[in-house]
């Protein structure tokens, strides 16, 4: 269940079981703050947002980017009907925009199957580990099968490093080990092109 | 037909493939997969349909900590399916990097020429690829421009030089900055250059990108600084009167818009492999030791010593004389001055003052080589190829020499005969009450003849040195002195057809200089 407060400012903000879903100071401003720390070119298509919360970071992600297509995640039920008027308001007129929203149980499944063109992002608001498994799933990273994913491929030098996934390189395993991706006389000469891109 | 050309390049070296593609364009339907960051520029040339490859999107996919790795795949999978659907009948690589050849594997064509890998193995380079594998070093001198002998590694139709417009009345653009640091004049030299223009009664210009414009008002606020788009700038440029720049894709557009051309070639700049494609383009390049440095490093000198070399006043006299103010009044040492000229089957050679013929030679004998499907150990030729233009560099009339060597050759020619008759007369007394190689005193006679014939040149050393060597197995002799003979005759052959050519080349000059007089 989500407590709505309002500080001392009049900023909304809002806390689930102890935990605040947002700055309790000025939510509006680490809301900005978070969206220039992503790095976004504008010429991304999509973007995958883990964490809802008072949605205030969202806002400010459509504010700014208007173009971009949200698939957004959460583990927990979303719900803004106790929320402040305002804030219902905003993000009933936010849902009609270009936005995927997968909330609950749901979420996690959905993430597995889910492939994302663009980057995989994290809000504060997303601190379970549930939270954690959707993004994993998202980004397909799992130390397991990244081992797989290198005998696969033939990635010796970094078969080493399967216990600890580099944190420069995603490897979507998971459709590997599903059998999405065969290794076929295409998918590696697809590779081929694609590691001359990050040589 | 249709064709795919794959040119994953920059916009400077897409802008030098244009002429080449209008020439392919010329009986077939051509389509070119670029770079999307060139999409704005594919513009300027509607005549081509385009598919564009998500190179940087791509990179993001691949090395954001935020990205899924499947996401790439998605998209390069995507664009091969768009590219099979067009059922392109032929694929030509123009690109000759790893990236190219591997993409040349994912895509399916009957026909697919250029560098390429063939189900994950790197198909065998012949003749030109070779010669843009080996040439193409920091520090080699090729004849032929990188598009020239792409053009010949993937036997696409030739195209014409390009020639400029010199009698236009309108701005002088400078192109102030490049998109590397180390092949920057410094800017106060540029200053100091657009205010001599200026005082010469020209309406001199700038030229920047967006992201320029505010340092370039700091000190250029007495000129026209221009920000364009690409439709605006092949405008200004298809009625500039002069255009001088660094090593950048404006001197390359400026050429396909016939403005005429001054390179300032700083840094990795190098007029060898990317002088603008357009007859009577000048291009300066100091001549220090360093230069041209490595294209991904940074300057490693303490001082930039290129555009040090490289003052105001030279580059002025350069300008001065290319727009008919004056003739040049000092020859700078320290800085080649270098002109783009019309060479072999108009393929631009570049050449200092006197040095053509010798730059024509040596692009006729490497299309000869290159243009060879060799079967057999090339080595012997390319040696002769090498010698001989070393031969013309020490000759002054090129045409007097060609005679001598007309002559030298058909009295070769008569002594090869002869040989090629005794030794097959001894082939055929093998086994026979006559075989003891009667003929040896008369084989020795010929081949020393020839050496005097030749005296400087080790053309026929094989051929000689099989005549000497005393052999106790005679077939094995006899077969050796046959096969050196087949080369020495091959030899010839070549010599010959270089000779002939290089009369008609010069003939023909003649002839146009002639009609233009």
């Amino acid at each position: 269940m989500i407590e709505w407060k309002l500080n001392d400012k009049s900023y909304t903000w809002a806390r689930r079981e102890g935990r605040a879903l947002c700055s309790s100071r000025d939510p509006v401003n680490e809301a900005v703050a978070w969206v220039s720390s992503l790095g976004l070119t504008g010429k991304e298509t999509e973007i995958a947002v883990v964490g809802v919360g008072t949605a205030q970071h969202l806002f400010e992600l459509r504010r700014q980017h208007p173009k971009i297509r949200l698939l957004i995640f959460d583990s927990h039920e979303i719900d803004f009907s106790s929320a402040p008027a305002e804030t219902a308001s905003v993000w009933d007129d936010f849902r009609q925009t270009n936005v995927q929203l997968h909330q609950g149980t749901e979420a996690t499944d959905f993430a597995a199957i889910t492939l994302v063109r663009g980057p995989v992002v994290l809000f504060r608001s997303a601190c379970s580990a549930t939270d954690f498994e959707i993004h994993a799933r998202l980004l397909g990273q799992d130390a397991r099968l990244f081992a797989k994913a290198c005998e696969t491929f033939h990635f010796p030098e970094l078969k080493s490093a399967a216990q600890a996934v580099p944190a420069n390189l995603a490897v979507n395993i998971k459709s590997l080990a599903q059998g999405q991706l065969p290794p076929s006389s295409t998918e590696e000469k697809m590779l081929s092109v694609l590691r001359e891109l990050v040589r | 037909m249709k064709i795919l050309v794959v040119s994953l390049l920059r916009i400077g070296d897409f802008f030098q493939q244009i002429p080449h593609l209008r020439a392919l364009g010329e009986n077939h339907e051509v389509h070119v997969l670029v770079n999307e960051s060139l999409r704005p520029v594919t513009e300027l040339f509607p005549e081509f349909r385009y598919h564009f490859f998500p190179r940087e999107r791509l990179q993001t996919f691949l090395t954001s900590p935020n990205c899924n790795l499947l996401a790439a795949f998605e998209e390069l999978r995507g664009l091969c399916e768009a590219l099979r659907l067009e059922s392109f009948q032929e694929i030509q690589n123009w690109t000759h990097n790893f990236l190219s050849t591997r993409l040349m594997d994912l895509l399916q064509a009957p026909v697919k020429t250029g560098a390429q890998f063939q189900d994950g193995e790197l198909v065998r380079a012949r003749g030109a690829e070779t010669y843009l594998n080996d040439v193409w070093g920091p520090s080699r001198r090729p004849s032929f421009q990188w598009m020239d002998a792409v053009q010949m590694a993937v036997k696409s139709p030739r195209a014409g030089l390009l020639g400029a417009d010199n009698h236009r009345h309108g701005p002088v653009y400078l192109q102030i900055f490049t998109s590397d640091e180390k092949k920057n004049w410094p800017q106060d030299r540029w200053l100091q250059l657009a205010r001599d223009i200026r005082e010469l009664g020209e309406d001199v210009r700038i030229l920047c990108a967006p992201f320029e414009l505010e340092k370039m008002l700091v000190d250029f606020y007495a000129f026209r600084v221009e920000v364009l788009d690409w439709r605006d700038l092949q405008q200004a440029l298809s009625r500039a009167k002069l255009v001088i720049s660094g090593d950048t894709s404006i001197v390359h557009l400026a050429a396909l818009c016939r403005a005429p051309i001054l390179g300032l070639y700083l840094g990795s700049a190098d007029p060898y492999k990317t002088a603008p494609r357009q007859s009577g383009a000048r291009v300066l390049w100091p001549e220090v030791a360093c230069a041209p440095c490595r294209h991904s490093e940074m300057c490693g000198q303490r001082r930039h010593l290129c555009s040090e070399s490289l003052n105001v006043q030279t580059v002025y006299n350069e300008v001065v004389a290319m727009m008919g103010h004056g003739t040049k009044s000092i020859k700078i040492s320290n800085v080649r001055g270098f002109e783009v000229l019309p060479g072999i089957s108009a393929r631009p050679l570049l050449a200092e003052a006197g040095q053509g013929l010798e730059q024509i030679w040596a692009q006729l004998v490497w299309e000869f080589y290159l243009g060879r499907d060799h079967e057999q150990n090339v080595a012997p030729y390319g040696s002769a190829a090498r010698l001989m233009t070393q031969k013309v560099v020490s000759t002054k009339s090129l045409r007097a020499w060609t005679e001598t060597l007309n002559h030298k050759l058909e009295k070769t020619d008569e002594i090869l005969e002869d040989l090629s008759f005794l030794i097959w007369n001894d082939l055929k007394t093998i086994g026979t009450q006559n075989d003891g190689m009667a003929s040896d005193t008369q084989v020795r006679l010929l081949t020393e003849s020839l050496r005097l014939l030749w005296p400087k040149t080790d053309f026929f050393h094989r051929l000689v040195d099989s005549m000497q060597v005393s052999d106790e197995n005679r077939f094995l002799k006899l077969k050796n002195r046959k096969e050196a003979l087949r080369e020495a005759t091959e030899l010839v052959l070549i010599q010959k057809n270089l000779t002939r050519r290089m009369t008609q080349e010069l003939s023909e000059r003649e002839d146009n200089h002639g009609a233009r007089a």
